[in-house]
């Protein structure tokens, strides 16, 4: 059952990421379109066809016009909602951790080490953060390939303090290069061959989504991810009144 | 006055190319560069009185290059456009003294005034009776590379919007609404297009909203970090074009 609501939500979420890069190559692709009619118009104004036909002037007007209004439209797509959101029922942080393993099933030559250390439950939306986390568990499963010759290890650490709630994943593949760091949020970029490229996005999508803090942590050897969520933002935006 | 040089740079040949017939129009020099390396060898070579970049492009990004403009031309003005909304990249690179940011896609007509303008490197004036502050300020913005001058009375302020093209003016709160009439009233007169950032010492929320009404205000509370009011400055630039 819980298998199944995951499985729906990353559709949402990875139609909803598409769905907002479309947007922006749209919009750029329109903006080119309207300064290049921007420039004929100018060039054109004082040409003979244009004095004599004052279509030529009410129709630059109108490209310009239907553009912006399209450009208009586009944004206002972009003010829809992420994800469908349900009411957040109180969970600990550890058991959307346990979730995701569960979901991410690490082959055999890993070894996973779980320091969970976060039992208080919080307003998160369960499947979403159980998603963020095996978006983080599979990025650094995909580091960490049987080929490799040492012993693989995955580690999953989670804290909490009054504030805040924390879960720092490790890994102990080759590490992120300086270019993977830069770049490591963009759509589509994998340093991984096969791979899409957008689960760490995905994963900043439900951070964001709760107000939560995505950053790679310096570290060496293997990569480092922490996630951290800030319990007043959890509170107020997922919390009930009451 | 010899053409402006304008360098453009971006990843993306359509936007790149009707954005250099536009600036060509308009009597601006355009240069084209599809990278910030590229951008960075053409600099080598020739001399440039203002740079347009994109962010994100392969390679390194606009505000990479922004960066390494700054340790080369540290007066250079870098105007950088970007089509993701607010990005921490961006309000970096505002505070390092960026003359402004643009989102993409803009209004080229609403753009092509604010790069005149940009090359031109106007001056933000700053008014204010305590010396030693202004000129402070001042000083810490030329070292963020943005042209900037101290006057401590009324009087000069008004000799030197008269004289100097400046396009942003800092003034204390209290010096601005002092006068009969105000002071900001007699720059408005003088220059019409000025936008204003207020400081001041305490909350006055009654006097800014005095001033509110009238024309583009942007209110700060001391203490102001350098950084803060080069972000301030960006920020005023920047919404000349955004107002649609």
């Amino acid at each position: 059952m819980k298998q199944r609501q995951v499985a729906a939500l990353e559709r949402t979420l990875v139609a909803q990421e598409l769905a907002s890069l479309l947007r922006h190559d749209l919009r750029n692709k329109l903006g080119n379109v309207r300064n290049a009619a921007y420039y004929i118009r100018r060039r054109v104004e004082q040409s003979e066809a244009a004095l004599k036909d004052p279509r030529v002037g009410a129709f630059f007007k109108l490209i310009d016009d239907e553009l912006g209004a399209a450009s208009e439209l586009i944004v206002a797509g972009l003010g829809q909602k992420d994800a469908a959101s349900q009411p957040a029922e109180p969970v600990p942080l550890d058991s959307c951790i346990q979730d995701a393993l569960e979901l991410a099933a690490p082959p055999a030559h890993v070894q996973v080490r779980l320091d969970l250390h976060a039992p208080t439950p919080h307003p998160f939306q369960a499947a979403e953060v159980a998603l963020l986390v095996r978006y983080l568990i599979e990025n650094a499963l995909e580091a960490m390939p049987a080929s490799a010759p040492s012993e693989q290890v995955l580690t999953l650490r989670s804290a909490e303090d009054p504030d805040q709630v924390s879960l720092t994943v490790s890994d102990t593949g080759p590490g992120l290069s300086a270019e993977a760091v830069k770049r490591a949020f963009e759509p589509f970029f994998s340093e991984k061959p096969g791979h899409s490229g957008l689960g760490l996005r995905l994963a900043r999508r439900i951070a964001a989504h709760h107000g939560a803090e995505l950053r790679i942590a310096e570290s060496a050897p293997g990569a480092t991810l922490v996630v951290t969520f800030a319990i007043a933002s959890l509170r107020s935006l997922h919390g009930q009144d009451s | 006055m010899s053409a402006l040089r304008v360098l453009l740079v971006d990843d993306e040949p359509s936007h790149l190319i009707t954005l250099a017939a536009n600036l060509e129009l308009e009597g601006m020099q355009s240069f084209t560069a599809d990278s910030g390396e590229a951008a960075l060898a053409l600099m080598a070579e020739q001399c440039f009185d203002l740079v347009l970049t994109d962010v994100r492009m392969p390679g390194i990004s606009g505000v990479e290059l922004f960066r390494q403009i700054r340790q080369l031309h540290p007066e250079l003005p870098v105007v950088l456009m970007t089509g993701f909304a607010v990005e921490s990249l961006m309000e970096e690179a505002m505070r390092e003294g960026a003359f402004a940011v643009l989102a993409k896609p803009f209004d080229i007509s609403r753009v092509l005034p604010l790069l005149v303008q940009a090359g031109q490197r106007p001056t933000t004036l700053i008014i204010d009776s305590s010396q030693e502050e202004a000129a402070q300020a001042a000083e810490a913005l030329h070292k963020l590379g943005i042209r900037a001058r101290a006057v401590f009375d009324e009087a000069s302020a008004e000799q030197v919007l008269r004289d100097t093209a400046v396009d942003i003016c800092v003034v204390d709160l209290l010096m601005a609404t002092g006068g009969s009439p105000p002071l900001l009233d007699r720059m408005k007169q003088i220059n019409p297009q000025l936008a204003f950032i207020a400081i001041s010492g305490h909350d006055l929320p009654e006097l800014v909203r005095k001033l509110g009404g009238s024309g583009a205000l942007t209110w700060l509370r001391k203490p102001i970090t350098a950084s803060l009011l080069a972000r301030t400055i960006a920020a005023a630039r920047g919404s000349k074009v955004a107002r649609r």
